[in-house]
């Protein structure tokens, strides 16, 4: 059962405190289940708190992804093989990010966001900051995507030239 | 408050990994989470220096799924902490497009070849490219026993292994490491039209193994030719209509032993696919009746919509037919031009009268070619009013006992264009 009036104080890696409202943290599997094990019930302590491994800055996006997104069904849907476009994401995602590129750590914090999805388990969110950075890979030259990743090659032409080979039989 | 924040810190170091908990030591929780930090980046191989390297494994599948193989392919050279991604299993889904795969009979063993016609593929033979074939790049498999009975897998790109092929037969039976091979060549490269040639399809697993390893795959063609076959098992049949759930043509024209592979069962499983064109063997009549079947007259919403469909050996009711020839036009856009062909059997012989009395006479009219000629020579026509779309119908009657007949019926479908 989710009570929606229940609120939840998430502490930060970086020592901040956030309190929301059940309605959001729903939507996260690790806090839920932090809740959960925690046996909370709606008798009980209401007010509960959960430590993130995310730090302070990076919460408030989540949650203002996640205030958003509120109502999004749950379970978030299961994608079968062929959905794997990455050209749906909803204006509002796309508006959301587009504000991260005014700033000049854009990639850092495509990055972290990715990372606290990943960490708190929001599936819905996950999925468009992934689908965000494979559309901004897709279709790119080798050299544009160390440009884009941040890294550099470190092969040899000797090695570059092997691994075509080992891969010329249909990649085996 | 601050009894809130102990809280969190507890939760903290709770929801971190238990192997955490070993790590303690006289450094306290500043090393425990250095130490952490490590183990978390050690089994996808990634430095810390880039934001990358900070996203788990699992994050970079996510984001790596949407890509195509040619980015993988990209991706495979970007840097050395990228190359185990291209032949990450969970990415196997994301493959090189249009594949032509044939499977054949060598005189030694059996053997298959891949045509990849795939513009963007990186080992592009440049000699075929040049000639402007439809095909880009092959790949050759064979596996047979040498002389002494030891089993040889031999592998080439842009050759051929077919010459010694359908010269003559062998009994073994075909061996796992051509499936495994099969497998492998699979994993990055979409099958979408596939070819089988000499090969029996009774062979034990045959066509289970193989429905297996292209799983997946959404095989738009598949052509059947000079295949054997003493007996054709349920499971087979069954295997066999699972590979072909997404084909738009099947053909079986060149295996004559496959006559009785199409039956009730089979449509059932293809279903309400999107199949255009089912073409069985040119069969004699007496073959056609030995193999015959008939269906439901649930299933004809689900069959009018293959465009083709020759399949002799399929008995309909008669009553059936005017009924199904205008399902069929009402199923097609507007003077669509050669919409299509079909030919199957029915129960009894058809005349005019049973054809005229069941046509929707606000929609459609009936003619028939020539009025003293006898219903069997007859041709009739259904033609549908507001856009002179037609079904031509003409049947035939094959004795094929002493007192048994098959009555082939061949329907085309295009707009009215005779003269009266």
């Amino acid at each position: 059962r989710i009570y929606p009036l229940m609120r939840v104080t998430l502490t930060t890696s970086d020592g901040a405190s956030v309190t929301v409202s059940r309605q959001l943290t729903k939507h996260s599997g690790f806090i839920e289940k932090a809740i959960t094990d925690m046996a909370v019930d709606d008798n009980a302590v209401p007010l509960s708190a959960v430590a993130v491994d995310v730090d302070d800055a990076t919460l408030k996006l989540v949650i203002e992804w996640l205030t958003e997104h509120r109502d999004d069904a749950l379970p978030y849907p299961e994608k079968t093989d062929e959905e794997r476009r990455a050209d749906d994401i909803p204006a509002w995602d796309q508006a959301f990010v587009q504000k991260w590129d005014t700033k000049e750590d854009q990639q850092q914090t495509l990055y972290a966001v990715i990372t606290a999805a990943d960490k708190l388990d929001i599936k819905g969110l996950l999925d468009m900051t992934c689908k965000t950075l494979a559309n901004k890979i897709n279709g790119k030259t080798v050299e544009e995507m160390r440009e884009i990743l941040q890294l550099e090659c470190d092969f040899t032409e000797e090695e570059l030239a092997e691994i075509r080979k080992e891969n010329a039989w249909c990649e085996n | 408050n601050s009894s809130e924040y102990s809280m969190g810190q507890w939760m903290s170091f709770f929801w971190r990994s238990e192997a955490n908990e070993e790590l303690t030591d006289n450094f306290g929780n500043r090393q425990n989470d250095v130490q952490m930090d490590k183990m978390k980046k050690e089994p996808s191989g990634l430095g810390d220096d880039d934001f990358l390297s900070h996203l788990p494994d699992l994050c970079l599948v996510e984001i790596f799924q949407h890509l195509t193989r040619k980015d993988l392919y990209n991706i495979l050279t970007v840097s050395k902490r990228m190359t185990p991604f291209y032949s990450n299993h969970y990415l196997d889904k994301v493959k090189w497009k249009t594949g032509n795969l044939t499977l054949f009979q060598t005189e030694r063993g059996y053997g298959f070849e891949l045509l990849v016609c795939c513009d963007e593929y990186p080992w592009v033979n440049p000699i075929n490219h040049d000639h402007d074939l439809l095909w880009n790049y092959s790949c050759h498999y064979e596996i047979y026993k040498n002389e002494d009975g030891a089993i040889i897998e031999k592998k080439n790109v842009n050759g051929s292994l077919r010459e010694s092929s359908f010269s003559c037969r062998h009994d073994w039976f075909v061996p796992d490491q051509f499936f495994s091979a099969l497998f492998d060549i699979q994993c990055h490269h979409e099958v979408k039209y596939l070819v089988i040639i000499d090969i029996p399809f009774d062979t034990p697993l045959f066509i289970s193994k193989l429905q297996a390893a292209l799983a997946g795959h959404k095989v738009q063609a598949v052509q059947c030719m000079k295949m054997p076959c003493s007996t054709i098992t349920n499971a087979n049949r069954m295997s066999f209509a699972q590979m072909c759930k997404n084909a738009s043509r099947i053909d079986l024209r060149q295996s004559s032993y496959l006559n009785a592979l199409i039956n009730e069962e089979f449509l059932n499983q293809i279903g309400d696919s999107g199949l255009q064109e089912l073409w069985n063997e040119d069969l004699r009549p007496i073959d056609a009746f030995k193999h015959r079947f008939s269906v439901a007259k649930t299933m004809l919403p689900c069959l009018i919509r293959i465009k083709s469909l020759y399949l002799p050996t399929m008995i309909l009711d008669t009553n059936w037919v005017a009924e199904l020839c205008m399902m069929y036009i009402d199923a097609r856009k507007s003077r669509s031009r050669n919409i299509g062909a079909w030919q199957f059997s029915v129960d009894q012989p058809i005349t005019s009268q049973m054809i005229s009395q069941r046509i929707r006479p606000t929609h459609y009219e009936y003619k028939t070619s020539l009025g003293d000629h006898r219903d069997e020579q007859c041709e009739h026509f259904i033609i549908r009013k507001r856009d002179r779309m037609s079904a031509s119908i003409h049947s035939r009657n094959y004795p094929v006992n002493d007192d048994q007949q098959l009555h082939v019926v061949t329907m085309s479908f295009d707009v009215e264009n005779f003269e009266w």
